[in-house]
């Protein structure tokens, strides 16, 4: 049995930032995201993916963890989900490039905002990042805001 | 051993490359500072494996693109310390990565000045804590620098940016017995570079088409940028080497 305890600190330290934080948050990172993929905020949905509903590629996403680092005044880590899931997975996070199952529990723990029926078997690591949402990169700025250890 | 009661500074050794050269200094004898970003578990047991290795070694969390938290990355080391015999100039901050058409200023100008101004302050406040007793200084580059990689433009300029300084450091800082080189390195297989989505595609193309025939692994850059820090290259003076199993020979 894999243990998740630090995962779920992890989870619940973000948990409670949000409880407070949580409008304030999503209305920055909303802005931010808009500005980076030249959208206007009012067309961009909590659960929209990024990368497969608004165009965004990999050079959006260091963009605005670049402008998120700057107006939160934090470091976000450019694999920071992974960072967080990936510590003492005894068969690793994942195999052949497929996630592996410890990996995918531990994920379903930190990323809530994503539909579980997403995050399955199969479900290959360089997939992960269309899952991300709004919602995600609001959790990754929460979780550098509660200091919790990578 | 080559390197015994020497000090070393390495930014960015909590992983990857800065990792494999944090540990080979320490297996040559010297004592190591552990610089990280976030990472602070990762570099706590690269300080632990040099703890064990009878070094000396501390963990030092500074984001070096912040030029205020490199002055206190310093003043830590001064402090611990109260001198340096080696600075690897390894971390940079990638925050722009892209077509060149779509690379926006501020995160090109950020990720430009983690490279260059960077490698400046500390190379200024590393011959500081070696006044008197000489040293190293060695910063990493890569083949991007010289040639074209997608997407690369921020990294590879900044690279360039580090290979030219390197020349006027290693002039001026030369008749203090300090000695400045570059190690620029191909595709290196780590975490870091993972992150890439042409990842697959690089490590691809290493193992066809490099002579080396296979990816570069962070030992083999740390044991170049070790042996630049040796008495062995005593007479090498603002050079880049390139360590790359002879990719960038091939013309593509």
């Amino acid at each position: 049995m894999t243990d998740n305890s630090q995962v779920m600190q992890v989870r619940q330290e973000v948990d409670k930032l949000l409880a407070t934080r949580h409008d304030d948050l999503y209305k920055h990172v909303l802005a931010s995201v808009a500005d980076v993929l030249a959208i206007d905020a009012s067309k961009i949905s909590p659960r929209a993916s990024l990368i497969d509903e608004l165009g965004a590629e990999s050079l959006d996403f260091l963009d605005l963890l670049f402008r998120l680092e700057t107006d939160f005044k934090v470091k976000i880590p450019r694999d920071g989900i992974r960072l967080i899931a990936q510590d003492g997975l005894a068969d690793g996070f994942e195999q052949g490039g497929v996630l592996t199952p410890a990996a995918i529990e531990r994920l379903k723990i930190l990323m809530p905002e994503v539909a579980q029926d997403k995050l399955v078997p199969g479900l290959k690591s360089h997939q992960l990042p269309n899952l991300f949402t709004v919602e995600t990169f609001v959790r990754l700025v929460a979780w550098r805001l509660a200091e919790v250890p990578a | 051993m080559m390197l015994n009661g020497k000090l070393a500074l390495v930014t960015g050794s909590s992983r990857g490359i800065g990792k494999a050269i944090a540990i080979r200094l320490g297996e040559l004898g010297a004592d190591v500072a552990v610089n990280y970003v976030t990472r602070d578990g990762d570099a706590k047991r690269v300080v632990d494996l040099l703890h064990s290795m009878g070094r000396r070694s501390f963990a030092a969390q500074a984001d070096v693109s912040d030029l205020a938290a490199l002055g206190g990355l310093f003043d830590r080391v001064g402090a611990e310390w109260g001198a340096l015999d080696i600075y690897v100039n390894n971390a940079i901050d990638v925050a722009a990565f892209g077509p060149v058409a779509r690379l926006r200023p501020d995160a090109w100008r950020h990720t430009i000045d983690s490279h260059v101004t960077t490698f400046l302050i500390g190379s200024q406040r590393a011959a500081k804590l070696m006044a008197g007793r000489g040293g190293a200084i060695v910063a990493l580059s890569s083949l991007g620098s010289r040639g074209y990689i997608p997407g690369y433009a921020p990294v590879g300029v900044g690279k360039a940016a580090i290979e030219s300084l390197t020349r006027y450091l290693a002039v001026e800082l030369g008749p203090l017995g300090i000695r400045v080189n570059t190690v620029s390195g191909g595709p290196i297989d780590t975490d870091a570079l993972k992150q890439f989505s042409t990842y697959e595609q690089m490590k691809d193309a290493s193992t066809r088409l490099a002579p080396g025939r296979r990816m570069g692994q962070p030992d083999d850059i740390a044991d170049v940028v070790a042996f630049l820090c040796t008495n062995g290259a005593r007479w090498i003076y603002g050079q880049t080497l390139i360590v790359d199993g002879g990719l960038s020979l091939l013309s593509h």
